[in-house]
């Protein structure tokens, strides 16, 4: 059975599908100001401490996607609390909270029966397992994650470009800071359903990296990484169907490689046009 | 008076003091330059004024108003290190963040906003550069966005930190004449490293070192400026300019 024949027929599959492309909207959107502020290893911190908030949610019996919002969300604001208070070493705490999440994460799977199968499933995601309520989920964090970046665009492009000059134009910069940091968490537990936490950063960065190569304005990166990013979840999606490959990382391989190219492309372009060498 | 700073100190915790006692007070329609070596203090005095650091001892009133509320009445012109070149925006976007706490608060911007971005960049003769990325405009043609968006910000004074550090000596020309042209509307401070240069286009001079001493070009003499840099040579003093 072909994959397109599958998707007619499973609605776990049609379930999976919608995922993704759930997914890609919000990791292209917030991906975006992640790449230009450079704030992906605080994005990978943020990732990883969910796992703590998913354990212990698991290890009570209440709902996993609860657990990790709200780990996600109280890792943001630590993490930008601790940046706005000017800590030299900010890069430590980072390290810190990526480690000591996962192990209190760790712990407590542990310690609830039957957790190996889940356990891999959180770490790499699974997407064929997205279930109708969790793809509500996702359509309320999106429409949340674009309506809010939709309100306050001028004030993020300001904070993301020139922080002091924000301030000194009168913008709450340490509000749309922590404000900024609480979306990327958000965006980090909607694609974790499909890519696991570990796998999250590569979607979070690689379609924004690849749209700033070829287009230089931000609302256009948005919307061309927000089309990159459902594309690799689609087509990672049908690559991995026929031979039952790990949908997580083939999307993040597909992604991988287009940015290669991307680049690739970009550099020969560059040399034969020679911009650069004036 | 556009801004008046008295007994002014600042030191940071611990440290020894990086001002001392500043007294000055800028005029409407001033160009004053404050010149001074490194480490002198001239970024600092810029921050207190800006109010964006807190003086350890005396006052500062911008249009009579503490600089938190004075400020926007500043256009400030940073020095290119504070953000990263290969930020994705365009002249004209940029040039509109200056609108920021002017329009309105929520989504994009209004009518006005554009006019007043078209109407600084005529002045700033970036109209034809409007659609391009930042980071393909040379050095002076991204100082010219910042005084731009400094503009755009319809300020009173334009306060700006070592105009010409990135560019060539013929750029840095074209920006004084062009600060020379916007002295007729606005009052404007610069901070600058070079006294050889800007003292052939401002009408006062204050020297800072730790502590300040003002004097109108004339007054410079080569002595005076040796004694300020203390143990420094310095080169600028044979482009001094008479008047």
């Amino acid at each position: 059975m072909t994959f397109f024949e599958a998707l007619s027929q499973y609605s776990f599959l049609q379930h999976a599908l919608i995922a993704g492309l759930l997914a890609g909207l919000g990791c292209g959107v917030i991906g975006t100001y992640v790449v230009v502020k450079r704030i992906s290893s605080l994005a990978g911190g943020i990732a990883h401490a969910v796992l703590g908030g998913m354990g212990v949610a698991y290890y009570f019996h209440i709902s996993v996607t609860v657990g990790a919002l709200i780990a996600a969300l109280f890792s943001a604001l630590l993490l930008g609390w601790i940046r706005l208070r000017k800590q030299q070493n900010e890069d430590i705490l980072v390290g810190a909270l990526w480690s000591t999440g996962m192990a209190v994460g760790i712990l407590f799977i542990s310690q609830t029966a039957g957790y190996n199968a889940d356990l891999m499933s959180y770490l790499f995601g699974n997407i064929l397992m997205v279930h109708v309520e969790d793809l509500y989920w996702m359509i309320a964090l999106d429409f949340l994650l674009i309506a809010t970046i939709g309100i306050f665009h001028k004030q993020f492009i300001a904070i993301t470009f020139d922080e002091e000059f924000a301030r000194l134009r009168g913008v709450s910069v340490d509000l749309f800071y922590l404000i900024l940091l609480c979306m990327v968490a958000l965006t980090v537990v909607l694609l974790m359903q499909v890519v696991g936490l570990i796998l999250v950063i590569a979607l979070l960065t690689l379609p924004a990296a690849i749209a700033i190569l070829y287009v230089n304005n931000i609302l256009q990166i948005m919307i061309v990484a927000s089309l990159l990013g459902m594309l690799f979840s689609g087509s990672g999606l049908m690559i991995a169907y026929q031979p039952d490959l790990p949908v997580g990382a083939t999307i993040i391989l597909v992604a991988a490689i287009v940015y290669l190219i991307a680049v690739i492309t970009k550099t020969l372009f560059h040399r034969k046009s020679g911009p650069m060498l004036k | 008076m556009m801004i008046d700073l008295h007994n002014l100190s600042f030191s940071y915790p611990n440290s020894p003091s990086v001002l001392e006692n500043i007294n000055l007070s800028i005029e409407q329609g001033e160009f004053l330059g404050i010149v001074g070596p490194n480490g002198g203090g001239k970024t600092t005095l810029l921050k207190l004024i800006l109010g964006l650091l807190k003086p350890t001892q005396g006052t500062i009133l911008i249009k009579g108003l503490s600089p938190i509320k004075g400020r926007e009445r500043i256009g400030y012109v940073p020095q290119f290190a504070n953000f990263s070149r290969d930020y994705p925006i365009s002249v004209m976007q940029a040039i509109l963040l200056g609108r920021l706490g002017k329009t309105k608060r929520f989504f994009g911007y209004s009518k006005t906003d554009y006019q007043i971005a078209e109407r600084v960049m005529q002045e700033t003769y970036l109209t034809d550069l409007k659609h391009r990325s930042l980071n393909t405009l040379s050095g002076g043609q991204l100082q010219r966005v910042l005084i731009a968006r400094a503009l755009a910000c319809e300020p009173e004074i334009l306060i700006l930190d070592e105009p010409t550090a990135n560019i060539d000596m013929r750029v840095e020309e074209d920006i004084f004449d062009l600060l020379k042209i916007l002295n007729q509307r606005l009052s404007i401070l610069v901070v600058s490293h070079d006294i050889g240069f800007i003292s052939g286009y401002v009408k006062k001079v204050a020297c800072l070192n730790k502590t300040l001493i003002c004097h109108s070009t004339e007054e410079l003499t080569p002595n005076l400026i040796q004694n300020l840099y203390s143990n420094q040579t310095i080169h600028a003093i044979q482009h001094l300019h008479s008047h």
